[in-house]
């Protein structure tokens, strides 16, 4: 089992790297190009337009062979320029504080002073040269740091105890999945920012139709052909037949605040204006108020097809030799089909399990758009449509990535539930 | 059996019990504090706006003082420069500043009984800017905010004719020959924290846009095309050198560029410099950014030391909301004092007696908003005659496509100005919407349905094969266009046109675009109060992706244009411009269709919201003391 999954793993390695191959062309060769998205729409004259586009080409690094752009965007996943504060979580970086005496540091001081920069790493200051330039470098997983800022002469008479202000950058390793144009910050700092949001409506869903779905089918089965059967079937399949684009927006336009209908749900976001200063209770009821339309609109389509799969699995094993002896040996029926069908049923569900790994965390496109929920779904949406390109990379790897894990994993929950599959 | 229940699971059981127990109390717990919190926080507010009150009463003496000295303009200096053309008169100053200037430094008696300091507006934003760095920052989110937070050396008046009025600088003069230019600052202008804004500033800024390390290729393509050299000849005056006489060099120089304290952008590395996010945004504006809650809210406050006039308000809160449908019902709910509303929205509601208790709604023509019109790729024989375009505009009905495609919400223009500027020729009459002259028209140009296919051909290549008369429009993607474009095919069938229709999203409508493309096109120019017609209609601006989209190359047109930017002065450079509006009437190179309105909702706590020609202009509103908001 172990070596198993260990080949499985490895062999996700060059499934992996074809992915960003695949990836990183379709993106460069779709029609298009992220330098229009910058430059303002107003008229511009040649001139100008040949500078700007210049420019940006440059800066994006698209005026390099195709190659190389490959092993930039690699670059530049996993590196992090932190001269920009921009990836700290905070909007405001604290700046670095040199406290007491460094100022006064002489050429031949060698003295070490440890200061902790805006993204929490330490840089040591090693020497500062006689021309005012100190060498500094960074504690940790930093490979090359430059200290910047003015450093004030030794016969300035200062205050030891004043504050002085300085900077540095570096390049540093740090999984920063690329940069985005668009939002300016690393696409990591957009996911953690993002991910808890999509998540949290996701993975309410699922539950959800999982707990709604499971035992609606078990029991359609069980009373095959009967009034529930008949009905919950034909209700699912017309739900599973109204588009989520549909359902959605005239849940926005009749059922919402400000739409045509009765206002009885907000229509945007995940919170009220000032729900961060509610007491508790009554931020949770916020949150619960406002996750109710989005939820019901990723949850009923799924019913039918999870209940159906459920009935058909159960419906099988119910006509199976082991069911009959197992009845013949004078078990209950209840106790047939909760212990012995209901877990030989399963082996579907989790296989649609793994599908479904990756929409947990790329999110609905459609209701993050229509209820103007600031999650994963919209970010990449907006990220095609300005073809901010490490973003939609970025996205698509991740998306192929759960893909396979989703794959990897329900092939061990395979071998977990089902004594008969093992990978030896 | 192993189903027993034991000691074992009974323990187990209970202390599941007690964890949930310990976490709902601590929930509880929470609850309470937090809402002791608010409690506590409420009552501070209640304070800081006393406090606010306060300031305000003893501040305000002062602020008459410092706008009184503002009203005094220092006389200009005669002996630097010959001519004095540009110079704005310190009336137009007032008028600029609006009534805020009058009430401060009117008699009490004068202000409107309600008038008080203080209040806050809430205003809706769709997305927030990527970054508050200025010139760095590209969406008109982080502009909106910089034009309140930073100062130019000089501003557009906000009615026609939108004469130059002084910014930071209180005066400039421009050399006859269009080349030399020089500004004197005031004086007593200072940044937020107190220090004087001086020449130094406005050098250091150039240099920091013309570094090539920054991140702001726009406005240095701008600069660099344009400005010589510049320099500080004192303390308080700029001299900018042109490389050619341009008429909006004042523009050029004055009105490009947001001035940065020296002393506080000094200190960052270009590279530091564009990566910095939030807190690079500091000058010498009335207001000041006091916090950005990401993704939340942005807040502006009022600027307690600004050395000019002071607006009325005191704090403005910018709200992060995305979709059309949420903004207008935070509105209702009053969590929004002003709001763009959708043109749907505006149909519905303008006259809604819901609106009319919540507020107002105010509509006005901005020459920023541009106009749409229809663009024929005149590279292509089927367009190159001008009866055939003059054919085309006359199938459309255009007040038809106000009226219904739009809510009867636009104006018909007739060229590529503003309609209330001065370069626009009001006595143009639009083309008339006459089907029977376009047949004709086209008769003329020798299109025919000699096939009685329906559809109308000419031998255009001379080769003796006649090619039928068919047209690809193209658009980017959106519901507006898309009505036009059905419009455009239903109306050009009767004619005997055909039209194939194609939809593109954006980025790659506008590459079909720099690539020429297309046959016919559907787009909107943004636009200037003083529109400078060279980029979009000079011949050297067909190739090489300049916005001289269409291919349109007229010998007369160019010399309009080259020597209209030539002109200095500014009657004879607006009839130059109507000459060409007047040309560009007879070619129709473009269907010129019409421009759409602002439109806003405002809450009516606002008194003295006066309808501007530019923008609306919130430094001169205020709150009477009991509608303001805590």
């Amino acid at each position: 089992m172990i070596t198993y999954i260990v080949r499985r793993i490895l062999l996700m390695i060059p499934t992996l790297l074809g992915i960003t191959v695949m990836v990183f062309l379709i993106v460069r060769f779709a029609p298009g190009n992220p330098v229009a998205a910058p430059r303002d729409a107003g008229a511009i004259s040649s001139e100008s337009r040949a500078a700007v586009e210049a420019y940006y080409e440059k800066k994006l690094g698209l005026d390099q062979p195709i190659w190389r752009q490959y092993f930039n965007w690699w670059r530049s996943m996993f590196s992090a320029e932190i001269d920009a504060p921009a990836w700290t979580d905070e909007p405001e970086p604290r700046p670095i504080y040199i406290v007491g005496d460094a100022t006064g540091a002489s050429a031949e001081s060698t003295r070490t002073l440890l200061v902790k920069g805006a993204d929490g790493q330490w840089v040591q200051f090693v020497a500062i040269n006689t021309d005012g330039t100190p060498q500094a470098r960074i504690v940790g997983r930093s490979r090359r740091a430059q200290l910047s800022g003015t450093f004030i002469p030794l016969d300035e008479q200062i205050n030891e105890n004043e504050i002085h202000r300085y900077r540095y950058s570096a390049t540093v390793f740090a999984v920063t999945l690329g940069q985005s144009q668009t939002s300016r910050t690393t696409v990591m700092h957009e996911l953690r920012r993002r991910l808890p949001i999509t998540l949290l409506i996701n993975v309410i869903a699922l539950a959800l139709i999982y707990v709604i779905a499971i035992p609606t089918g078990v029991v359609m089965a069980v009373k095959r052909g009967g009034r529930f059967d008949v009905g919950s079937n034909a209700l699912m399949l017309g739900l599973w037949s109204v588009p989520i684009v549909l359902a959605a927006t005239v849940f926005v336009g009749y059922l919402t605040t400000g739409g045509a209908g009765v206002p009885w749900f907000p229509n945007h976001g995940l919170s009220s204006i000032d729900a961060e200063r509610l007491p508790f209770f009554a931020w949770l009821g916020d949150r619960a108020w406002h996750l109710v339309l989005p939820v019901i609109c990723i949850t009923y389509g799924g019913f039918a097809y999870l209940a159906k799969q459920m009935r058909a699995a159960v419906l099988d094993n119910l006509t199976m030799e082991y069911v009959r002896t197992a009845r013949a040996k004078g078990v209950s029926s209840r106790d047939v089909v909760l212990h012995h069908v209901l877990r030989n049923s399963v082996l579907p569900l989790i296989t649609m399990f793994a599908t479904l790994l990756p929409y947990l965390i790329g999110g609905s496109v459609i209701i993050e758009k229509i209820f103007n929920i600031e999650g994963m779904g919209l970010f990449t949406f907006r990220a095609v449509m300005n073809r901010d390109y490490d973003v939609v990379q970025a996205m698509a790897l991740i998306a192929g990535v759960l893909n396979m894990t989703g794959i990897l994993l329900a092939d061990i929950a395979y071998a977990v539930v089902d004594p008969r599959i093992a990978f030896e | 059996m192993p189903n027993r229940f034991t000691i074992k699971d009974l323990l187990f059981l209970l202390i599941g019990l007690v964890v949930c127990l310990l976490l709902f109390l601590n929930m509880v717990k929470t609850n309470r504090e937090v809402e002791a919190l608010a409690g506590v926080e409420e009552a501070l507010q209640d304070q800081a706006a006393t406090l606010q009150e306060l300031i305000h009463a003893i501040a305000d003496p002062t602020d008459g003082a410092r706008v009184m000295f503002r009203d005094s303009f220092p006389a200009v200096p005669t002996e630097a420069l010959a001519s004095d053309i540009t110079f704005s008169s310190p009336s137009s100053a007032v008028n600029r500043r609006g009534l805020d200037q009058q009430w401060q430094t009117a008699p009490d008696s004068q202000l409107p009984a309600d008038f008080a300091p203080g209040g806050t507006i809430i205003h809706i934003r769709n997305a927030e800017p990527a970054t508050l760095t200025p010139f760095v920052a590209r969406d008109s989110y982080a502009n909106d905010i910089h034009a309140d937070v930073f100062e130019k050396l000089c501003w557009r008046d906000l009615d026609p004719p939108f004469h130059y009025v002084p910014g930071l600088a209180r005066s400039w003069i421009v050399s006859d020959d269009g080349l030399e230019l020089v500004f004197h600052l005031f004086p007593n202008a200072r940044w937020s924290d107190g220090k004087p804004v001086t020449a130094d500033d406005v050098i250091f800024t150039l240099d920091l846009v013309l570094n090539e390390r920054v991140d702001a290729p726009m406005p240095r393509s701008l600069l660099a095309d344009n400005v010589a050299d510049y320099a500080a000849l004192d303390r308080h005056t700029v001299r900018f050198r042109m490389q050619r006489p341009y008429f909006d060099a004042v523009g050029i120089c004055g009105n490009l560029l947001w001035i940065l304290p020296r002393h506080i952008y000094g200190e960052f590395e270009a590279e530091t410099y564009n990566s910095r996010i939030g807190d690079l945004c500091v000058g010498s504006g009335p207001w000041l950014v006091e916090s950005w809650d990401r993704g939340r809210q942005l807040v502006l406050k009022r600027n307690a030391n600004y050395w000019g006039p002071k607006p009325a308000l005191n704090k403005q809160v910018l709200r992060f909301i995305t979709g059309e449908l949420a903004e207008l019902q935070e509105f209702w709910a009053g969590n929004a004092d002003i709001i763009g509303p959708t043109e749907e929205q505006w149909i519905v509601y303008a006259d809604d007696l819901r609106l009319k208790e919540r507020g107002r709604a105010i509509s006005y023509y901005t020459p920023l908003r541009g106009y749409y019109f229809f663009g024929y790729n005149l590279r292509l024989g089927k367009f190159a005659d001008k009866r055939v375009r003059q054919a085309l505009t006359m199938l459309l009905d255009r007040q038809a496509m106000i009226d219904t495609l739009r809510g009867g919400l636009g104006r018909i223009v007739t060229g590529p100005f503003y309609f209330g500027s001065d370069q626009y020729d009001t006595t143009i009459e639009p083309w008339p919407y006459d089907p029977d002259r376009a047949r004709q028209l086209l008769g003329e140009a020798g299109w025919s349905d000699t096939n009685g296919d329906g559809v109308i051909d000419n031998d255009l290549d001379g080769d003796g094969a006649r090619e039928p008369f068919q047209i690809n429009f193209l658009a980017a993607r959106s519901n507006l266009h898309e009505r036009y474009q059905r419009y455009v095919q239903a109306q050009f069938k009767q004619a005997g046109i055909k039209v194939n229709l194609d939809q593109l999203e954006w980025s790659v409508f506008e590459q079909r675009l720099v690539s020429r493309d297309f046959e016919m096109i559907v787009m909107a120019w943004t636009g200037n109060p003083e529109t400078d017609a060279f980029a979009m209609w000079h011949s050297s601006q067909v190739i090489d992706q300049g916005s001289n989209i269409v291919g349109f190359v007229n010998d007369e047109a160019d010399r309009l244009i080259e020597q209209a930017r030539q002109t200095m002065e500014y009657e004879p450079r607006m009839e130059l411009w109507r000459q060409f509006h007047r040309l560009l009437h007879v070619e129709q190179p473009y269907t010129f269709l019409f421009t759409g309105p602002r439109l806003t909702f405002i809450d009516q706590r606002f008194k003295n919201v006066q309808r501007r020609s530019l923008r609306l202009y919130t430094s001169e509103w205020y709150v009477p003391a009991d509608l303001q908001r805590r």
